[in-house]
């Protein structure tokens, strides 16, 4: 009996395809003697046999759909190019906003730097731009006059 | 989804029905799984097996719902589908056996027979190791013999 469970485990690895190759010829060699391990082979087959025509059964109920989920659970996909586009065009609106609401303070460029030219004085604006140049010479041509 | 749904619905509702042996339970369990299925939001695509998924899906809500009400585990299978086959003394033997089973046999059982998994497939689905697979399926063979002598 002891015997016989070893070859009947043999056989269970056999219908699982987990039997070794090289165990076969003596599985068969036994199975060819012993009437209980060929019994304990058909009664699994059998279970197999029943088991394997039970129907597979179709559920009654239709594919179920996303609008049985919560709206909240819902995954949206949107494809990243839109996403992207959606995403600067509102960036660039809330900047046209701000700057319309809040204009610069001055118009007048800040003054930084005066330099003495002769006679000269040059008002020099940020970039180098000159702005300004007034002249002592033409007050003094006026005062000549 | 439908094409998924159409192709696996049955192998699903089958096993949980086999399993628990209530039809409204399985209708249901089956509807869910398809839902958290979509969830996913790949349809199945980045499930490598969309069929084990869902049985492990399954699995998991039918041995939630046994947890919480134990009548459930131990409702007997529909005696019509057993009933149905060729041979009706020896699949009223298998069922016999199928209820005689645990939950965790059975759906060892069902899973290696009916569904026609490998013992690594399930030792996978199960995270069960494979020798363990194996000696529970040796197991239940011979309480399959046991029955038949009876």
């Amino acid at each position: 009996m002891h015997s016989c469970d070893k070859y009947q485990q043999m056989i269970s690895a056999s219908l699982d395809e987990t039997l070794a190759t090289d165990k076969h010829a003596e599985l068969d060699q036994h199975m060819a003697t012993c009437a209980e391990c060929r019994a304990f082979l058909q009664s699994s087959l059998n279970a197999r046999a029943v088991l394997s025509a039970l129907p597979f059964q179709s559920p009654t109920g239709a594919p179920p759909t996303l609008s049985r989920q919560s709206w909240w659970k819902r995954s949206v996909s949107v494809p990243l190019p839109l996403a992207a586009a959606v995403i600067i065009i509102m960036a660039l609106g809330w900047m046209v906003q701000f700057n319309s609401k809040n204009p610069p303070d001055s118009v007048a460029p800040s003054i930084q730097t005066f330099e003495e030219r002769g006679n000269e004085v040059i008002v020099l604006a940020p970039g180098s731009a000159v702005l300004v140049s007034s002249t002592t010479q033409s007050n003094e041509k006026a005062g000549n006059r | 989804m439908v094409r998924l749904y159409t192709r696996h619905s049955p192998a699903i509702f089958s096993y949980c029905l086999y399993l628990s042996g209530n039809r409204t339970q399985s209708e249901d369990i089956v509807q869910e799984a398809f839902l958290k299925l979509m969830a996913t939001g790949q349809n199945g695509r980045a499930v490598q097996s969309v069929r084990a998924w869902l049985i492990v899906t399954a699995r998991n809500m039918v041995l939630n719902h046994a947890t919480r009400n134990r009548e459930v585990a131990i409702e007997g299978l529909s005696d019509a589908v057993f009933a149905s086959q060729s041979d009706t003394e020896l699949a009223m033997t298998v069922k016999r056996l199928l209820e005689g089973l645990n939950m965790d046999d059975r759906e060892l059982f069902l899973l290696r027979e009916h569904q026609g998994f490998s013992i690594r497939e399930i030792s996978q689905m199960l995270a069960l190791s494979e020798e363990n697979v194996r000696v529970r399926l040796f197991r239940i063979r011979k309480q399959m013999r046991e029955q038949v002598r009876r």
